[in-house]
């Protein structure tokens, strides 16, 4: 049997074998196998829980895949209120027919990046849809973890004087996606990556954060935007220091998108006081996901009318909205 | 690969220059009106902060160079009149959302109305070769698009396509830029004529500008530096009083334009009045299709039936055209008329000067 059929969703034999198939593939990280529910052991009284669900168009991207994509993704929105994760949930829809072999891939995706975050799969689900009732695969997972460190960190708490940092080059995923779509020859890989460590290593050095955010749809534009609403302020960033790979800038050009609305999946925007971006940047430029971080901007004001600008290189200052009709279908 | 049109530490001297000579006569105690007719221009002058830089000193008006803008509310009633008969339109993307005076194309969508977006018109004999529908190419766009459109025409000619028409739209930029100088209400100190039309047509069309008005032109690209270059050239043709048309994107546009382009066009269309937004009818400014190819015109292959109507109450989408009036002139602008929420065409496509101001405006 190569494909998914619709019996292996019946909750007869066949829904058996597609468990063992993906309980196997996934080995010890699934815990409480075959109970209807699983059971957290956490030590906290505070608990970041986070869900999202993965409807990518291609499911196997460079750089990634749909698997991987449903594992970092979650773990980032933990990452970013400063949580450490401990535990996922996964839910598979899947079309009739889908092959076997595609979703082996998915799960050993799934598998590595869990090892390496070391967490576990709590919960889980099936189910199988007709043929052209879904795009192959979707998934959704649900992240829990718990906080540890005493701080304040949320999109309400950016303060006029912090300082504006990403973790490495934006848009990336969202060219590398773009590329494929349109069938062009690109060396453009996915960022496809959890930024649980960095973040991690921030804390862990007691460096103070006021605001974190990933910027996945919408890309970095609209995160921004989001915080100046939230926090009452207004951004001015620095087009000339935000970082973007001359070829995310190429295709960006071909297909009339702007890289700063273009989705990230393996970064982070940094927001925190202007005194602590020294020790931010030495600390994320020793890893290899964050040797691109740089600071991008400053928080100028408080506002009533909350915006973000932007800096063009020839000095002049001008918008940066929230855009409304972006077109970006099923990117994450 | 760097693009020194677009990354150039140079330009920064230049636009300090060009600065300083603002600050001078004849320009100290004034603001210069430079237009550009270009929609893809606006949105480059706009994104690249230069509207900004020369706040105060120079006015950047938006002209007629948005093919879908400029497109009448009677001619987009018409292509909404046609995918209610139920014929198939193939059609740029940036229509779709225009509201027409009752519907647009997007609700006729969400009704099951059959609407396939097509990047290039070429695009469309293959639709019309798997399907037994009719289907309508809405055929906009100026010079740029025109020779396609006239290749698609020779092509379903020879292919003996017989289920597909095109409802001509076209307009040319020339005869719209006559018009405008001579209905003139704003004084315009220098054009940025169209960097892709005048691959086609070349930069004679534009001499009569500087010869019989004595109004500088440049021919521009749309990267940073060829802005730069191009409000240097107006500043410095000003300055001199040696109004000229000088083609500052001699990489891609040649003195003459393309010729077998303008043939092909000549070979397939004639020169007929029709309807700007803005500026109502215009004599001998577009195409239509000439006798030997009239059975690829859907106006007559169809029963269109579809009266004048009004544009859209508060809407100054005509004014911002003709270089009247800003997009943030308009009392309908970022309140009920967003690009969610379109009430004109200039709000709609990517070249409109409305979505440009909505997404790169300024202060």
């Amino acid at each position: 049997m190569d494909h998914i059929l619709l019996s292996h969703g019946s909750g007869g034999k066949n829904s058996r074998k597609l468990l063992k198939f993906i309980y196997d593939s996934l080995g010890d990280i699934v815990i409480n196998r075959g109970e209807d529910s699983g059971i957290a052991i956490l030590q906290t009284d505070k608990l970041a829980i986070t869900t999202d669900s993965y409807v990518i168009d291609p499911i196997f991207f460079p750089g990634g895949d749909i698997g991987k994509l449903s594992v970092c993704g979650t773990l980032n929105d933990l990452a970013m209120v400063g949580a450490i994760p401990k535990y996922l949930t996964l839910c598979f829809i899947i079309e009739e027919n889908f092959p076997f072999n595609n979703l082996r891939k998915i799960l050993y995706s799934i598998k590595e990046e869990a090892e390496s975050a070391g967490i576990k799969i709590i919960a889980g689900d099936t189910k199988i849809v007709s043929k052209g009732k879904l795009d192959k695969i979707f998934i959704n997972t649900t992240g829990y973890g718990i906080i540890e460190h005493s701080q304040e960190i949320n999109s309400h708490n950016a303060q006029p004087g912090d300082a504006v940092i990403v973790t490495g080059d934006i848009g990336d995923h969202g060219a590398a996606i773009m590329a494929v779509r349109n069938d062009f020859e690109s060396d453009l890989t996915s960022d496809c990556a959890s930024v649980v460590p960095l973040i991690r290593k921030l804390l862990a050095e007691n460096i103070n954060i006021h605001t974190l955010r990933d910027p996945t749809r919408g890309g970095l534009a609209s995160i921004l935007n989001e915080i100046a609403i939230s926090s009452s302020i207004d951004i001015e960033l620095e087009k000339v220091k935000i970082p973007i790979k001359d070829s995310v800038n190429g295709i960006c050009d071909i297909l009339g998108i702007d890289p700063l609305y273009m989705a990230c999946e393996g970064r982070a925007a940094i927001i925190c006081p202007e005194s602590e971006v020294g020790d931010i940047l030495n600390i994320l430029k020793e890893t290899n996901d964050g040797k691109n971080a740089c600071k991008i901007g400053n928080i100028v004001d408080k506002s009533k009318e909350p915006r973000v600008y932007l800096k063009t290189f020839i000095g002049a200052r001008r918008i940066l909205p929230l855009l409304s009709r972006e077109q970006t279908p099923r990117i994450c | 690969m760097k693009n020194k049109f677009k990354d150039n530490s140079q330009l920064i001297q230049l636009l300090q220059q060009v600065d300083k000579l603002l600050t001078l006569s004849p320009f100290a105690d004034r603001q210069c009106n430079f237009m550009e007719i270009c929609g893809t221009h606006t949105v480059s002058i706009l994104k690249y902060g230069f509207r900004n830089y020369f706040k105060k000193r120079i006015n950047f008006l938006s002209g007629p160079g948005c093919p879908v803008c400029v497109t009448s509310q009677k001619d987009i009633d018409k292509v909404i009149s046609l995918a209610q008969m139920g014929v198939r339109i193939a059609t740029f993307g940036d229509l779709i959302k225009v509201p027409g005076s009752k519907s647009s194309l997007e609700e006729q969508m969400a009704l099951g109305k059959e609407v396939n977006v097509v990047y290039n018109p070429l695009d469309c004999l293959k639709i019309a070769d798997e399907t037994d529908e009719e289907v309508v190419f809405i055929a906009v766009g100026f010079e740029t698009t025109i020779p396609v459109i006239a290749s698609l025409i020779l092509d379903a000619k020879k292919l003996r396509i017989e289920n597909l028409s095109i409802l001509p739209l076209m307009k040319t930029i020339p005869t719209a830029l006559n018009f405008l100088l001579t209905n003139l209400e704003n004084e315009i100190d220098g054009f940025i004529c169209p960097g892709h039309v005048s691959v086609i047509i070349g930069e004679r069309p534009y001499k009569i500008i500087p010869e019989k008005y004595g109004i500088p032109c440049v021919i521009a690209g749309f990267e940073p530096v060829d802005i730069g270059l191009a409000i240097e050239s107006l500043v410095s043709q000003i300055r001199k009083h040696t109004p000229i048309v000088d083609n500052r994107y001699k990489r891609v546009v040649k003195e003459k334009g393309n010729i077998s382009a303008r043939r092909l066009i000549e070979e397939v269309f004639e020169k007929t009045d029709v309807e700007w937004r803005g500026f109502g009818e215009v004599p001998a400014s577009g195409l239509k299709l000439r006798e030997k190819f009239s059975k690829f015109d859907a106006e007559k292959k169809f029963n269109i039936n579809v009266k004048s109507s009004p544009e859209p109450e508060g809407c100054i989408c005509g004014e911002v055209i003709a270089g009247k009036k800003q997009p943030v002139e308009c009392p309908l602008f970022a309140k009920k008329c967003t690009p969610d929420t379109p009430i004109g065409p200039c709000m709609v496509s990517y070249e409109g000067a409305c979505s440009a101001f909505y997404k790169y405006g300024e202060e």
